[in-house]
This record gives structure tokens, C-alpha cells and sequence, in this order.
């Protein structure tokens, strides 16, 4: 078996909308087959016993993929699809496996490999060791408890989302709508409220202004000043650090001398700063605040055990700990209870030790705090929170400055107010678990992730920000940047990708072939971005699915003769369609697909689009368009000089003489690409003088397209820059040029060395047929093929030329485009098919400003 | 002479606006004994050894308003409580707190005198003034003084009490005059509340409350914060491209605030001591870069840190790159640029001052009365009031203390409070004298009447003059925005009207004494009673707000006292702007229960 490629598909793919991985892989023919493997499957299976059924005359990408799924399903992991695909090549398939962590699928892959190859080899597999260093790892890597909440709750409101970091940072929403959290912490909590939060003394000292009621104490300086503080104060007291957290080196209830000086020898271990307070009798809630309200509340008790006599302290603890819901740190329901030092000192003072056998039904508590991360228990009590304790749980939140925060009150019952029970306030958290309120150990759950979104994405809001996604074969680049010159005249600031670069609000950047995912999700996170309009190419799909879950437009300009077969696996148009398709599949359900009626492969994919359909084709009576709009649907067309946009009995017209690029409705897929932008702009939903305007004031030039149609004077000749490079788009170009009045007609051409060789000579064989002269020209970059190669395959696609008359071959882009202005003449028109777009560009405008 | 001596017989500290000044002071009363009988030119050398361990004692003007003029007063003889002032304050002022306000006054008794010395922190005040005592001594009786360490210990506890140079540069912007804002430190760090209540802003360094938690993270964590900023296409350090080609960069810091940038420096040295302002040079793409780098990380104040070849290029022609973002930046980087008023602006735009309503009320009789009264009215025109006064402590409904809370330590746990929409402060002379007020200036001061007789002996005020000072000094801090409410039948209070900033309502049961006559005739505003009925005047008209027997609170008992209070809450209530509906509701319902 050798991985010929390996990739990870981070967003919707052509498998669907799971996040996968997908494996390219070569299987030599012997190892293949189950039939050639006697015993495999049994092996297999003894090794693994949960692997799921098997296809019939299944093989060893089968077993590949089965494992791999079913080592993450039963490492706890919610993953459901695997597929096994075939190629061309009898010899090399496809595996692709659902993961929830990128990390935990890798490993799970690696695992399966290791399964079948000992499988095969007779050798041992400790399947419970791979299973545990899956779920170790998924533990490890996959959002904690609270975030998770919150990210469920936002997912189920339909709020984006995408984790910045391996930790708990996420981002939701897009663009300006986005916000973000960090555990049960969000963006707008406050850096000094947190500092607040951790200073329990001067926490204090602000509650006590705003009349909350706080356990009276101070700060304290040695241990011997602490018996003097505890004094002062008179009955039990609780001594603590002044900034610590998750109860560490805590000591409650202290009452003799030599209890103090010992637990300010504990809670010195963990700060320098030492306060001592109050003891306030009761138990210990804690009240999570969020957005000015009270969400939730839950009792906590410490850690402890009921005696049955007959067991031993630590019997009693080690039976506590084999609850499978108590695990070593927060990813579980429970913690295990440690008996550790502060336990064996919480015993002493109880005058018990780990070997005592406590009588029936003793309870013995094992430390004098009650957070679950040293093992402790909740009990659901929201619905039993006075009035009155709410409002100062609130009102702490208030004063200390946290808009997300648990309020840690000690009293004997949450049911009456607190300044009838000599009730307090002890603490402020910022960041609280979320643990003890989603499942709590007693009582209900409760929706506290919702809760957090609600205090950030208002009711009708859901972060996302109008996302037009488009692709095609022809036409994207200028489609993409007329819809996104529409959007910004709503003074919308607009990020765009295309194939030369990343766009946000008119400026560029980042530069090179941006069509990905990668440049898609930059837009996305960009904090100046009120709307996106994104060209989406065949190769991110592929490679890793699309930047983002869905979208509110997805435009598919034409898929026609097609572009880069036989690149990655797509040999032919249909495929092409079905990876193009991918987009229309992720439209949202209220959104829309802007589809070519015109082109079949487009048209197909109407099937899978949730949203609704806008056709568009230059001919309303074409077939499809046709019944589209006999059932009141939308459809933009061509109508006696005129882009009609029409929807049952609505219509409205568009001029063509007022569309510059489309040069008076003579260039054809320009019109092609106004009727898109038209259709994409109609589909988010904007004014129609906006969308006129736009449609006005576009000008297919250098700045603003480049590489696209862009025309040139030069002596009283006319040049036509244009970066196409496929049958298609020089037919468009041909199409275009000719009704363009002209003497003599020039073409300078090269070719892509990837593209396949009938492609290159194609695109030829259409120019022979329109220009007197064609200049061939080759570059340093061959993408792979020899040189000469090229130029050989373009002279081949001139052999039946019917207008050519001159031809010839120069090596360099910049030498072929000075040969060719010293060949035109006033009245003549050139044609440059530009390779780097802009370099030649600047070359074109150098020539141009030297006459 | 070996009894000599100088004596502090207590020091009280006075946190707030008080008799002397606005500003909160240390007044230490002092017992210089034998000292009375031997002023300053009759103790051999003193003079001299005093201005050689001082010499900037000469830059003190004192009497005479010029430099040099408190040396002209040693050398003419002045008494050793007026040197421990000068003393005192220049070892305060060597402390870094130059040109606080002193004072020294006789007391009824002979050789005890006053000694008032403003305060920054009362710990530091206490320490220059035992620093003094002790130099002044040695200076009397020529023995060994090491003034040097002395400064140093004092330098080295001002650095441990007072205010870090960032937050005491934004401070010092907000309570200027121009931007009028009050502060309260709120911990022995540097964390101050500026504003008062619902409208305060909270900073630490140079960072508001708004820096959010989360950016901080970000900011701190090089490595995703640059993962972040290279999303957005800002330009980074290649961290495998450290050459000593980039050292010989340019370092630049600019200074982003709300979204704007407001100032930039070419930082010299490595510690940011040398810094040289270039704001006026920064290519507007790189201003827009740090802003943007400063928005993606998600702080509202932060110091972009560029290093580039020539900062008013662009970045991006010369391989400029961001390489750290600071949250809590240095704002001394930035000295010859305003910054700490950018910050406040930023904090407090449209030249809000985050005041609520604050009214402070005193006077002899009726003041509690007055206080709940005015608190009902304002919570009737639905806002959360806070409520200190003579029996306790409110907020909004609900009492949190019991007993009298009209002292500075309440009504400063109200401005605190970010609940309250306004605050209603009782105050006693007692509290003004011992204590101060607890608001810098107020929107509404009232005086309900002086007993001008009476004597304060803990303070030594015994003169209706002295008296006088103490209350007027709830007139003295009335914003020019507010409004004095005084007692136009107290002679002593109708006379405060003059020293109000702001605008003088009157009250009096009769409107035809001649105070109130001419006050209405300048078109001041007056309650009064009139015909059973109490009315509200202006110039122009009269309305009938009530009639006193729809008034509840005074059941049948319409003596000079009870119509005191209803005429002093009313007229306040008029001052705050509260509708003549609420009024009028707030006078028929209110009851002291």
C-alpha cells in the first residue's frame, strides 16, 4: 500500500458537508482482494471486533476505511460516513473517512493501517491501546466542555464558527459581524474586570460599595498575623490566596490557632498574598451571570463519602473514582477525588485518616471546598434563587465589570434573601465553568451556551455576512469584480477573492491565484468586511473543500468545453460539473443559485441547490429559462438591447447602451457576465438604480480587472489584453473581436503547459480561423513540458488555418508583444493573450506611454 | 532650650473638597510649644541650614508672590508651623507632587496651630511631614541630617504609592479644567474610576475597561497574534529572518486609540527612555496598517510596533513589518503628543464629563428629610438613586445600612456604585470639617439654614465666620452647570448665593422679603408660599405646584420646620429639571416611611 496523496477536506467537498480526509492510495494487486487474502477478513475482525460489515467482494481499501471509521466511532468520536472510490487506474482508489479532529482521523488512519497490515502479517494489534491514544488525543484536542456548549448553541442558531486556535479561541460570524470566546469568556470582557475578579480583596471592597454583602476580612501578612486577623474577626474564619483559582490552597472553617497557622502555611504555598475572612456558615452556591441576568445556579459540595461501616476511607474514595463519569480534569461530568494532601490535613482536622472506617451513614468531607475540579459535586438549584439574591449576584457582576461571570455566594439557603441569613458573596470568576450548570451532577441541565449567544448575536442575528461564491469556466474574474463594484455602491466594504488576489474595501492584499479556501476564510476573518464575494476555483475544492459552511449566492457562470482536464482525476466535463457543483450545494436555504441556462452541465445543477434558482441565458425562449419563468421564476435574459430581469409578471430592463463593458451589447460574454452580476445582485437583494448604477460606472480596465478584455490605443490601432486560456474563453475573444471593425488582425499566443494537448491546439485552430497574423511565443514557465512543445502543439492547431496567413515563433512573453506592435498599423487590431498578467499589463502601458 | 519640641497633636485626613480647598489635604494640628516664643530670625543658623539642605525652598513664594518670597519670610522671622508647611510640601514636591496647596493658622490655642498640607496619598503626606518635623528639628539645633537619603526613602515610597506615570498622565488629562471629569482611585494599584456611577469608565495603565481579555491574550501571544494580522495581509517578521540587517532598523511605535492613530515615536533605546515623535511623518497606509493590526487583535488602545526603513513610506515598499502589538503601552513614548486627553476623549466622547447628578445637601435641621424627599423624586423621574444621609445608606429601594451614612465614605460608595443614575449625599459640618466632601463638585448644592451659633470645639470653630466657611463650602463646588438651592429667610445662607458658580434657586415661606424680591428681579427662580398654595416663580410667571394641604408629609403640622424641608425638597427637585407632574405626584406621595 503506498499513500500517493493525502488530503484534508476542511469545509463542504464532493463528498458532502462532513469534514474528511481522503486518502490517494496504490494497492499492489496481491494484497488487494479479500479472495487473494484467505482469512483476512477473520483476522480482521478477531483484532477488531466492531468493524462494520464489509461490501461484497470487498478489498483492502475497504477494510481501510471501515477501520478507520470505526476506530474513531468507537473512541467516542460522532462520525458516521466513509466512502471507498475507484480510479482509472485498477490499481489506485480513493479512501475517504469523516473525522470531528483533524488529528484523532489522521491517527485513526494510521491505526487502520497498522490493523491491516498486522492483520494480513499474522502479527498482534492492542486494539485497547489504540483506542485509548484516540481517545486521549480527541480529549486533548477537541473544544472543552463550556466552549463546546457555546459553540453547539451557536451552530444551532446558525452562527459560523472557526476555532483560531488548537485551544478554546473561536471565532463567530464573519467579517465585521464577528465576534469571539476563549472558554466561557467572550470578546467583550473586560481585561481590568478580570483583574478585579482575581484581586479577592479589592473585589470585596467594590461589592461592599454597591451593597453586596461580603464576609468581612483582610489582607494579612505573615501566619502569625493571620491568628491576629482571625481574632479580630472572632469564630471561624477562611484563609485563602489572594489571587487564586479553582480553590487552590483554600482553607474554610479554621478555627483553633494552630489551624490557621497551618492552612496559612497551605495557602502560602500558592501566593505570596493571604487574606483572612469571615467564615460565613452555609453551603456554597455558585450563580452564573450573563448579559445582566441570572442563567443559572448550582449547590456545590465539596468532595466527600458516606460511611457504610465497613469500608476504609480510601475504600470508600476508590469506589467514588470507578464511576466511569468521573475523569482526571474537566472534559468529564466529574473529577476523581484526590486524596491528596489537603485531604489527609481535611481528615485530620475530623480527627480521621485514609485507613478509618467512618460509621454508617457518616458523611465525611474530604476537603473544605467545592469545586468540581477537585472532585466535588453540583446540584442544579436555579429555580429555587430568590429574587433578591439574583439582583445582588447581578449587581456584583455589574460592579466588578464582567458581563460573563459566576457568582460564588456561601449561605444556608438560596431560597431566602441574603442579609437574612448573614449570606455573602465571597467571589467573583471571571471565565466560570460551565461544567456544573450543562450537567450538573443532581437536577436539570441547564442552556447556558445559549444564553452566552444570546448576550452576543441579538435574536434575528446570526454573524454571518452576505457571501456571493462564483465560479465557472469563463467569466468568473470579471463576474466576481462587477458583482463586488454593485455590493460596495450600497456602501457595503467588500471582500473579494479572485485569481490575482485578495480584495478587501478596494484594496489589495494579498496577490497570486486566490480562488482557495485558505484566501476565502482570510476574507472572512477580515474585521473591515461587511460582504464577500468570493471566486471559488475547482482546485481549493478539491484539494480542501470550500472556505465556508454556506453561502447566500453561488454563481456558476458556464462550465462548457471546460478548463484543466485531466488535472486531479477530472477527465471530463461532467466530473468538472460535479465539483463546480459543490458551490450550488451550499447555498443556504434561503439563498440563491445563478445558474447558466444555456450550459447543461450548469443547468444539472438546479437538483442540488437547497435555496432557490435565478436562470440566466441570452435567448428567453431556450428551453430551460423558458418553463423557469413560465412557473414565476426568476430568469435574466436579452431582450431587443436589453438584460431583462424577470420574475412572473415583474420585469426589469437594464439597457445595454448603458453597460460600458458590454461595448453597446456587442460583446457577447460580457453581456453573459452582466446577466450574471445582474442575477447575483437581484438575488441578495439590492435596489435596482443600485444595481444600474453599478452596471453604469463598471469599466472592464487595467485597475480595475486586469488581464480581463482590456483595451488599448496604440497608433490608431486597437489592442485587446486578456489572460484567456482555454478553448472557450478564445472563442468568447473571437466572438468579441470580430465584431469589432478592423484592417488587419494580430494575435499573440502561448500556452499552458498543464493543459491537455488537444486543449492548446484547439485554441489555435478557433484563432486561425479570425487573424491574419498569429505571433507564438514560449516562457521560462512550461508547467512540465519540454520546450518546444508547446509552441509545436499551437503551430499544430494552425495547420488548416483558414485566414493566416503569417505565423511566428519568439521566445519571451514581452519580445512577442513588441513584435507584434511592430507589425500593426492605424485601423489594425491586436489581440495579446497574456500570460503574467501583470507584468505584461505594465509592459502594454510602458509601450503605450512611450509613442 | 532642650524642650523644644514640635508636636502633632492628630492629623486628620480630609478626602474631599473642605474649608480650606477643593482638593483633599492632611491637617495636621501641631504643638510647637516653646517655638512660639522663637520665630525663625532669632534661632542661630537655622535659616541658613534650612535653605543649604533645601535650596529649592527658594523657588516658594508665599506671601510675597514671587520666587524667594518664603526665604525673605525665614529671614524676617516666621513661626515654625508656617516653615513645616513649606517644609512639608517641598519635600513632597522633591517627591515628585510639585505645587500642592498649604496653609498654616493659629488656633485658639496658644501655640497650636493648623498645619494644612495637600495630599496625594496619606501615607506619603504623613511620612514628608514626620520627614520635616525631624529636619526642621535638626536644623534648630545644628545636629547631622542626611537630606539625601531622606529624598530617596520619599522618592522610593512615592513610587509604591502614587499613581504609574501612564495612568497618572490620563488622569491628569480627565480632571483638567477643560475636561472637568472626576476620579476616584479605586485600589492601591493603579485602577481608577473616572466618572461618577452609571456613567464611570474604569482604567488601569493605559488600559480602559473596554480592553477586552481575550485581545490581551492575543496581543501577548506572538505567534497567533501574527497568525491573525498575516490573515488580514498586515506584513510581518519573518521570525527566521532576525539578521542584523533588521537591527539596523528603524523601531517605531505607533499609538492607536478608538480606532485613530494619535501619535508615533522612533524609539531610540531598548527600554523606550529615548523616544522621538515622528506623528506628523507616518505614511497614512502605515497609520491604517497599525489600526487595522490593532482591530484584528480586538483592543481599543494599543502601541504598534513597526520596524521599517523610513516610516513615512509605505510599509510594503521597504519590507516594513508590524512586529508586536502592545497592549498596555508606554504612553511617556509619546510626551510632546496629548495623549492622555486622546485617551479621555476616546473614553468620554463629545466632551461628556461621566457626571451624574450628584446632590449634596447640608445645614442644621431638615437635612435628612430633605435628602429622602429628593431621592423620591428622582426615582419617581425613573432613576436608580443612591441615597447617603443621616439614617443610613439606599440604594434605589432598598436601605444596605442602618444608622448615620451622611459622611464622605458613603456618599463615595455611591459615586462608586455603577448602578446609580444619581446621587443624593447628606452632609454635616462635622463631615465637611473632618472629612470633606465626597464628590469634587456637585450639579445641585443645598443649604437648608445655619445655626450660626453653634460651635464646632474638635475643630476649633467658634466664630460665626468660621461657620460660615464650613457650609459654604457645599456652595463653593456646585458645577457652573448646577444649581445652589439656599434658604432665602437664613441671612448667613442667603449670603452663599454669591460664591456659586452655577445658578441660585431660593426658597422661603414669604416671597416678599427683600432677598427674594431682588432675586426674582435679576430672573432668579423662587419656591415660596403663597395663599395655602406652594408655588414655583420665575421672572416671568408663577406656578402653583401643590397646594400644602394635598401634602401628606406635613399632616396638619405646618410649622417653619416641616415647610423648611418642603420648600428646600421641592426647590430641588425644580433645580434637577424633574417634570412638574413628577413633582407634583412626588409631593403627594411622599411620606418619611
Amino acid at each position: 500500500m503506498i499513500i500517493l496523496n493525502s488530503r484534508v477536506l476542511r469545509g463542504p467537498n464532493l463528498w458532502g458537508r462532513h469534514t474528511a480526509i481522503q486518502l490517494l492510495i496504490n494497492f499492489s494487486d496481491q494484497e488487494f482482494c479479500f479472495d487473494n487474502l484467505p482469512g483476512f477478513e477473520d483476522r480482521l475482525r478477531e483484532r477488531f471486533p466492531q468493524i462494520g460489515s464489509f461490501p461484497p467482494n470487498a478489498n483492502m481499501a475497504n477494510a481501510l476505511e471501515l477501520a478507520a471509521l470505526g476506530l474513531q466511532a468507537q473512541a467516542g468520536c460522532f462520525v458516521t460516513f466513509s466512502r471507498t472510490v475507484p480510479t482509472p487506474d485498477p490499481a489506485v482508489y480513493q479512501v475517504i473517512v469523516e473525522y470531528t479532529e483533524e488529528a484523532v482521523g489522521r491517527l485513526a488512519l494510521d491505526l487502520a493501517f497498522e490493523l491491516c497490515v498486522t492483520a494480513r502479517g499474522r502479527l498482534p494489534f492492542d486494539l485497547q491501546d489504540a483506542l485509548s491514544r484516540l481517545r486521549e488525543l480527541d480529549e486533548e484536542i477537541r473544544l472543552g466542555p463550556s466552549t463546546g456548549a457555546i459553540v453547539a448553541a451557536a451552530v444551532a442558531r446558525g452562527i459560523p464558527y472557526r476555532r483560531l486556535t488548537d485551544g478554546s479561541l473561536v471565532q463567530f460570524g464573519w467579517g465585521s459581524k464577528q465576534r469571539r470566546i476563549q472558554a466561557a469568556e467572550c470578546d467583550s470582557t473586560s481585561a481590568i474586570a478580570e483583574t478585579i475578579a482575581q484581586d479577592k480583596e479589592l473585589t470585596k471592597h467594590l461589592l461592599d460599595a454597591a451593597g453586596v454583602p461580603v464576609p468581612k476580612g483582610r489582607p494579612v501578612i505573615d501566619a502569625e498575623d493571620a491568628w491576629a486577623a482571625a481574632c479580630e474577626l472572632g469564630g471561624p474564619v477562611v484563609i485563602k490566596p489572594r489571587d487564586g483559582q479553582q480553590g487552590k490552597g483554600v482553607a474554610a472553617n479554621v478555627q483553633s490557632r494552630e489551624g490557621v497557622l497551618a492552612a496559612y502555611a497551605a495557602a502560602h504555598e500558592i501566593s505570596p498574598n493571604i487574606m483572612v475572612e469571615r467564615y460565613l456558615p452555609g453551603q456554597d452556591y455558585r450563580l452564573l451571570v450573563i448579559g445582566g441576568q441570572l442563567v443559572a445556579a448550582a449547590r456545590r459540595e465539596p468532595p466527600h463519602v458516606i460511611g457504610d461501616g465497613l469500608h476504609t476511607i480510601q475504600e470508600l474514595v476508590d469506589e467514588i473514582n470507578s464511576d466511569p463519569l468521573r475523569g482526571e480534569g474537566h472534559a468529564t461530568t466529574l473529577t476523581k477525588i484526590r486524596l491528596d494532601d489537603i485531604a489527609m490535613a481535611t481528615l485530620l482536622n475530623q480527627e480521621l485518616d485514609v485507613s478509618s472506617i467512618p460509621r454508617k451513614g457518616a458523611r465525611v468531607i474530604l476537603r473544605n471546598n467545592a469545586n468540581l475540579s477537585t472532585g466535588g459535586t453540583a446540584t442544579d438549584v436555579t429555580d429555587d434563587v430568590h429574587q433578591d439574591v439574583a439582583a445582588r449576584a447581578v449587581e456584583a457582576a455589574k460592579m466588578v465589570g464582567l458581563d460573563l461571570c459566576g457568582v460564588d455566594v456561601v449561605c444556608e439557603s438560596v431560597l431566602a434573601p441574603l442579609e437574612s441569613q448573614s449570606g455573602g458573596v465571597i467571589e467573583v470568576n471571571a471565565a466560570p465553568g460551565l461544567r456544573m450548570h450543562l450537567q450538573p451532577s443532581f437536577g436539570k441541565g441547564r442552556p447556558v451556551g445559549e444564553a452566552i449567544i444570546s448576550s452576543m448575536f441579538d435574536e434575528r442575528e446570526n454573524g454571518r455576512i452576505p457571501v456571493v461564491a462564483v465560479s465557472g469556466t469563463n467569466g468568473k474574474t470579471t463576474t466576481v469584480r462587477l458583482i463586488a463594484h454593485i455590493i460596495q455602491l450600497g456602501g457595503k466594504r467588500v471582500g473579494m477573492t479572485n485569481s490575482d488576489g485578495v480584495y478587501i474595501n478596494r484594496e489589495r492584499i494579498d496577490t497570486g491565484d486566490c480562488s482557495g479556501p485558505r484566501s476565502a476564510r482570510n476574507v472572512l476573518f477580515h474585521p473591515d468586511v461587511d460582504a464577500a464575494v468570493l471566486e471559488t476555483a475547482r482546485g481549493g475544492i478539491l484539494r480542501e473543500g470550500l472556505g465556508f459552511d454556506c453561502c447566500d449566492v453561488a454563481v456558476i457562470t458556464n462550465i462548457g468545453m471546460g478548463d484543466h482536464l485531466g488535472l486531479n482525476h477530472i477527465y471530463n466535463v461532467e466530473e468538472l460539473g460535479i465539483v463546480k457543483r459543490v458551490l450550488v450545494h451550499s447555498v443556504a436555504p434561503h439563498g440563491k443559485a445563478v445558474l447558466n441556462a444555456a450550459d447543461p452541465i450548469v443547468v444539472k445543477m438546479a437538483e442540488v441547490c437547497p435555496g432557490s434558482v435565478i436562470f440566466f441565458a441570452r435567448d428567453s425562449h431556450e428551453r430551460v429559462l423558458a418553463n423557469h419563468l413560465a412557473q414565476g421564476k426568476q430568469g435574466v435574459f436579452i431582450e431587443g438591447g436589453m438584460i431583462v430581469a424577470m420574475n412572473g409578471k415583474k420585469r426589469h430592463s437594464f439597457p445595454m447602451r448603458d453597460i460600458p463593458i458590454t461595448l453597446n451589447g456587442t460583446i457577447m460574454f460580457q453581456i453573459e457576465n452582466a446577466m450574471a452580476a445582474i442575477a447575483a445582485a437581484w438575488a441578495l437583494g439590492l435596489p435596482w438604480e443600485q444595481i444600474q448604477n453599478g452596471l453604469a460606472t463598471f469599466v472592464s480596465d487595467v485597475s480595475t480587472v486586469p488581464g480581463r478584455f482590456n483595451m488599448f490605443s496604440y497608433r490608431g490601432a486597437t489592442l485587446i489584453a486578456d489572460y484567456g486560456h482555454n478553448p472557450d474563453a478564445i472563442k468568447l475573444l473571437v466572438q468579441a473581436v470580430e465584431s469589432i471593425p478592423a484592417n488587419r488582425r494580430v494575435v499573440v499566443i502561448s500556452g499552458a503547459g498543464d493543459r491537455r494537448d488537444e486543449d492548446l491546439s484547439q485554441q489555435t485552430e478557433i484563432l486561425g480561423e479570425v487573424f491574419d497574423e498569429v505571433i507564438l511565443y514560449e516562457d521560462d514557465c512550461q508547467r512540465g513540458r519540454s520546450d518546444g512543445e508547446v509552441l509545436m502543439l499551437l503551430r499544430k492547431g494552425l495547420q488548416n488555418a483558414s485566414r493566416t496567413t503569417h505565423i511566428e515563433e519568439i521566445r519571451g512573453e514581452f519580445i512577442a508583444i513588441d513584435t507584434a506592435l511592430s507589425h500593426l498599423n492605424s485601423g489594425d487590431l491586436c489581440l495579446i493573450l497574456i500570460d503574467r498578467i501583470d507584468e505584461s499589463l505594465a509592459y502594454i502601458a510602458k509601450r503605450i506611454s512611450e509613442v | 532650650m532642650k524642650s523644644r519640641d514640635i508636636r502633632f497633636l492628630k492629623i486628620l485626613s480630609i478626602r474631599g473638597p473642605n474649608i480650606w480647598t477643593y482638593k483633599p489635604v492632611l491637617e495636621a494640628w501641631v504643638d510647637i510649644g516653646e517655638f512660639e516664643d522663637y520665630p525663625s530670625n532669632t534661632l542661630p543658623g537655622f535659616v541658613d541650614r534650612l535653605c543649604e539642605w533645601l535650596p529649592s525652598l527658594s523657588e516658594h513664594r508665599c506671601s510675597y508672590g514671587e520666587a524667594g518670597g518664603f526665604v525673605r519670610r525665614l529671614q524676617e522671622g516666621t513661626w515654625i508651623g508656617h516653615i513645616l508647611e513649606h517644609v512639608t510640601l517641598e519635600l513632597q514636591n522633591i517627591a515628585g507632587m510639585p505645587g500642592g496647596f498649604g496653609r498654616a493658622r493659629e488656633t485658639s490655642v496658644r501655640g497650636v496651630y493648623k498645619v494644612v498640607v495637600q495630599t496625594w496619598h496619606e501615607e506619603m503626606t504623613r511620612a514628608c511631614f514626620d520627614a520635616a518635623r525631624s529636619l526642621l528639628l535638626a536644623a534648630v539645633e545644628n545636629t547631622p541630617f542626611d537630606v539625601a537619603l531622606t529624598h530617596a526613602r520619599l522618592r522610593e515610597m512615592a513610587l509604591k504609592y502614587l499613581l504609574g506615570s501612564n495612568t497618572a498622565c490620563i488622569i491628569d488629562a480627565a480632571i483638567a479644567k477643560d475636561r472637568g471629569i472626576p476620579a476616584i482611585r479605586l485600589s492601591d494599584d493603579n485602577l481608577m474610576q473616572l466618572g461618577y456611577g452609571s456613567l464611570q469608565r474604569r482604567i488601569w495603565a493605559a488600559q480602559t475597561d473596554r480592553a477586552s481579555a481575550i485581545a490581551q491574550g492575543i496581543a501577548r501571544d506572538s505567534e497567533l497574534r501574527d497568525k491573525l494580522l498575516g490573515y488580514c495581509g498586515l506584513p510581518m517578521l519573518d521570525p527566521d529572518d532576525v539578521t542584523e540587517e533588521t537591527e539596523s532598523r528603524n523601531h517605531y511605535r505607533l499609538l492607536v486609540v478608538g480606532g485613530e492613530l494619535v501619535a508615533a515615536a522612533r524609539i531610540e533605546a531598548k527600554d523606550e527612555s529615548v523616544a522621538v515623535d515622528i506623528t506628523d511623518e507616518v505614511h497614512p497606509a502605515t497609520a491604517t496598517a497599525a489600526c487595522l493590526a490593532t482591530r484584528v487583535v480586538g483592543l481599543d488602545i494599543a502601541g504598534v510596533d513597526i520596524l521599517a526603513d523610513d516610516i513615512s513610506c509605505q510599509l510594503d515598499k521597504q519590507n516594513g513589518v508590524i512586529t508586536a502589538v502592545v497592549e498596555t503601552p508606554n504612553l511617556m513614548v509619546h510626551q510632546q503628543r496629548q495623549v492622555g486627553r486622546r485617551i479621555v476623549d476616546h473614553l468620554f466622547p463629545n466632551a461628556q464629563t461621566g457626571r451624574i447628578p450628584v446632590v449634596g445637601i447640608t445645614g442644621d435641621g431638615g437635612v435628612t428629610e430633605t435628602a429622602h424627599w429628593v431621592t423620591e423624586f428622582l426615582r419617581l423621574s425613573g432613576k436608580f438613586t443612591g441615597l447617603a444621609c443621616g439614617d443610613g445608606l439606599y440604594f434605589d429601594n432598598r436601605k444596605v445600612e442602618s444608622g448615620d451614612c451622611g459622611n464622605w465614605n458613603y456618599g463615595t460608595k455611591i459615586l462608586m456604585n455603577r448602578s446609580v443614575d444619581a446621587a443624593v449625599i447628606e452632609n454635616s459640618a462635622e463631615v465637611i470639617l473632618g472629612q470633606g466632601l465626597a464628590y469634587d463638585r456637585c450639579q445641585i448644592g443645598v443649604v437648608t439654614g445655619v445655626d450660626s451659633e453653634k460651635q464646632y470645639s474638635d475643630y476649633d470653630i467658634a466664630t460665626p465666620e468660621h461657620v460660615f466657611k464650613v457650609f459654604r463650602s457645599q456652595v463653593d463646588v456646585v458645577l457652573p452647570s448646577g444649581v445652589a438651592v439656599l434658604n432665602a429667610a437664613d441671612t448667613m445662607v442667603a449670603e452663599m448665593a454669591a460664591l456659586c458658580d452655577g445658578e441660585v434657586i431660593f426658597f422661603a415661606e414669604q416671597a416678599d422679603i427683600p432677598v427674594m424680591l431682588e432675586h426674582r428681579a435679576k430672573g432668579g427662580r423662587l419656591v415660596y408660599i403663597h395663599g395655602g398654595d406652594l408655588i414655583l416663580a420665575n421672572a416671568k410667571e408663577e406656578v402653583v405646584l401643590i397646594s400644602l394641604a394635598s401634602i401628606p408629609f406635613l399632616n396638619n403640622d405646618q410649622s417653619p420646620e416641616r415647610l423648611d424641608i418642603v420648600l428646600a425638597s421641592v426647590a430641588t427637585a425644580w433645580a434637577l429639571g424633574i417634570a412638574i407632574n413628577v413633582m407634583r405626584t412626588g409631593a403627594e406621595t411622599f411620606s418619611m416611611n
